[in-house]
């Protein structure tokens, strides 16, 4: 088995080029120099995470953190959280809609719905945020949060459309049927019968829909006009002429530690599921 | 119809009905509708209006600095600093008189940029080689503020400059909101041929660089009395589609044999477990991935150092001023959304149909050319899109690599017409075109693989 010796070695490899810079990542977030680096070691430090919680004199004391405005990060994560307050609950509605009429609506309007309602996932996201920066301000509303959520549920909504669709798909049609044969009313159905068998996607989606909210970059720079979220923030920090100050990799080293926690549990409850 | 109310009552269809409609109306549609708009007026500033409005302000400006300046003392001649910057900082800049007054003996001010540009000669906004000026096309007096001329005498022309500027602005303003400004301008500016400043030398580098050759041949670059044009705009969206076609098909290349190890050749209980290997660096936040990347490729980062200790280079290699670090990043950054459409098509292949195709005799190319490829097409199909779209998009990458060391990506351009050089409309025009583009691209891609839309519901 020469084939499968092969294929094993290149999914190593490949797997080593995913995770080496997610690596060099998490190290150079404990060094204590700036711009990160992994060659040029001074010594381990936590100052990277503490400058979240250290006092005020301690952060003008240090030469590097001391450019950094802390307040106004902690602003635009907070921005961040108001926009996917509403633009979570807000794509679980519209997706749950488009998926309801995209798989029980019979009509000749279908293909023409299927392109309207999926084009923003293919478009590239500058061009939405662009749209809704202009479409909006022609009526009067200025570039800022609003436009940000606007420009993200655009889009955001799709993944929940998507994945409700591929759950309504394959509901048993018959149980919302004997339900209501037996009289009860359409909506006493929906509440009892459809969405409790929605409930896992409909949780999913949530979850993916807030990530990708909170993750938007590319969309959100476009609309965002003076606002400012956690993304944009972070991206905007790659501008400092000195390189970007390691206070960006420790905060990437707790979203992977987040990630792999999380994705652990889940492997972990969906086996402990299947046995 | 009837069934959806049947199925769902009266009351939640309306609403589902409403939501898609907003949706669809409010946040897609009209959207794009707004854009199309504006990409087809005429920017502001280039109208006729803007620009007799733009001399009635730098008339304006001209008589009441001079007003101030009627007692001239002797240091404020020397000095000459009463140049206020224009409040139509955009307009044309007048095309008589740029010789400095200064120089002059008998200057009766010093210089002042307003009073320079209060000229009936002004030069408007046409097509290449049709010049026009406003004296010209609207019958104006032709009158300028003569450096030279007595200082009150100055104050009379500007003055009377404004009041003419001020008669014809309203006049223009009115003839032009009853006209429409509708064109294809916007769209054409993205062909336009711009001067390239270079000297014989390093035009003769750049000419001998590959890209520069091929971008000539094909047009993009040429050069014409000595001078070299190139088609910035153009050439910036050849090179970003380029790119990101590459980038699909080493995504594919790349990932079609990990989504068949995942998929085909692993044990389910191992699978789980390299499925993890493949969602951790998936979930994890775009901007990070793209942050773990600048301690490899800095000028004091991975690979330079590992290079300057082993001796192969003398001086660090400038990684962030290359494209193709560019185009890796890209790579790496959205090379898994290609294996997750493709895994999951994949997995619902019958292990028992490469058996029998093993058992039968089927070498490893046959058995993937006839069985697995055939069936993971619509998989192929969407992460291909997938890949295309969002390397063809992307914005955060070359932001963040290469903090403008090197040439844009088509995203940046429409970036800076937007926010940098305030042209929304070119901008609008560019975006637009950009998404046509990008359309028809996986339009025929989707025709060529006989891909549906449906399909993106299924695999997805």
């Amino acid at each position: 088995m020469n084939t499968q010796r092969l294929l094993n070695a290149y999914t190593w490899i490949f797997l080593a080029f995913m995770f080496a810079p997610l690596i060099l990542m998490v190290i150079t977030s404990f060094n204590d120099v700036s711009p990160p680096s992994v060659t040029d070691w001074r010594g381990l430090t936590g100052k990277w995470y503490a400058f979240f919680w250290m006092a005020e004199a301690d952060i003008r004391a240090d030469p590097v953190l001391r450019s950094l405005d802390r307040d106004r990060f902690i602003g635009c994560f907070v921005n961040s959280l108001q926009v996917s307050v509403v633009v979570v609950p807000l794509s679980l509605l519209l997706g749950l809609s488009g998926a309801v009429l995209l798989t029980r609506w019979r009509s000749r309007a279908n293909g023409f719905l299927w392109w309207v309602l999926l084009s923003p996932m293919l478009a590239p996201g500058i061009i939405l945020g662009l749209s809704a920066l202009v479409f909006w301000g022609r009526l009067g509303v200025g570039a800022g949060l609003f436009t940000i959520m606007m420009a993200q549920v655009t889009f955001v909504a799709g993944y929940p459309l998507l994945i409700l669709m591929a759950r309504l798909q394959r509901q048993p049609i018959e149980l919302e049927e004997a339900a209501l044969d037996l009289g009860a009313s359409p909506f006493h159905v929906f509440r009892r019968i459809t969405l409790p068998f929605l409930l896992p996607a409909l949780l999913s989606a949530a979850v993916i829909a807030l990530l990708s909210s909170m993750e938007n970059y590319n969309t959100t720079m476009f609309a965002k006009g003076g606002a400012c979220t956690f993304a944009t923030e972070i991206g905007a920090m790659s501008r400092n002429p000195n390189g970007h100050p390691p206070v960006i990799n420790a905060v990437g080293t707790v979203i992977i530690v987040i990630t792999v926690v999380a994705a652990l549990t889940h492997a972990v409850l969906t086996r402990r599921e299947a046995r | 119809m009837r069934d959806l109310v049947r199925s769902f009552g009266k009351g939640l269809t309306s609403v589902f009905f409403a939501a898609v409609i907003i949706w669809a109306l409010m946040l897609i549609i009209l959207p794009q509708l707004t854009m199309l708009e504006k990409a087809l007026t005429k920017p502001l500033r280039q109208l006729d209006s803007s620009i007799a409005g733009g001399l009635e302000r730098d008339a304006a400006d001209c008589a009441n600095i001079l007003g101030q300046y009627t007692e001239p003392t002797e240091g404020a001649i020397s000095t000459g600093g009463l140049a206020v910057p224009s409040a139509s900082g955009m307009a044309v800049p007048s095309m008589s008189g740029m010789t400095s007054p200064t120089m002059n003996n008998t200057v009766q001010r010093p210089y002042i940029l307003q009073c320079d540009r209060s000229t009936t000669r002004r030069q408007l906004v046409r097509d290449k080689g049709m010049a026009a000026f406003l004296d010209q096309q609207y019958g104006l007096p032709r009158l300028s503020v003569a450096a030279d001329a007595p200082i009150d005498k100055q104050i009379a022309v500007a003055r009377e400059i404004e009041a003419i500027a001020a008669g014809l602005y309203i006049r223009l303003q009115a003839a032009e909101a009853s006209e429409s400004q509708l064109g294809l301008d916007n769209f054409a500016t993205i062909g336009k041929p711009v001067l390239i400043p270079r000297s014989a030398e390093a035009q003769a580098v750049s000419d001998a660089d590959l890209s520069s050759k091929v971008l000539t041949m094909i047009g993009l670059r040429y050069s014409q009395d000595g001078e070299a044009y190139q088609r910035i705009g153009l050439e910036t969206l050849t090179r970003t589609l380029f790119f990101a076609i590459c980038a699909t098909l080493l995504a594919l290349v790349v990932c079609y044999p990990i989504a068949y190890k995942v998929a085909l050749a692993t044990s389910p209980e191992k699978a789980v477990w390299l499925m993890l290997g493949l969602i951790i660096p998936y979930a994890i936040v775009e901007l990070m991935r793209i942050y773990a990347w600048t301690s490899i490729i800095d000028n004091r980062g991975l690979i330079n150092e590992l290079l300057l200790w082993a001796g192969a280079i003398g001086e660090p290699i400038q990684f962030k001023r290359s494209a193709l670090t560019v185009f890796v990043v890209i790579v790496y950054t959205y090379v898994l959304f290609m294996v997750f459409p493709i895994y999951n098509v994949m997995s619902t292949l019958d292990r028992n149909q490469i058996e029998a195709a093993r058992d039968l005799g089927a070498s490893t190319r046959k058995l993937h050319w006839r069985i697995v490829i055939p069936h993971s097409k619509p998989g192929i199909a969407v992460g291909c899109i997938a890949t295309f779209m969002l390397a063809a998009g992307a914005f955060s990458v070359p932001r963040i690599i290469s903090r403008g060391l090197q040439s844009e990506w088509f995203s940046q351009t429409i970036y800076n017409k937007f926010f940098e050089v305030n042209n929304s409309n070119v901008g609008a025009a560019y975006s637009l075109a950009y998404t046509v583009i990008c359309f028809v691209i996986v339009g025929l891609f989707m025709w060529i693989m006989r891909t549906r839309l449906k399909d993106f519901a299924r695999v997805q």
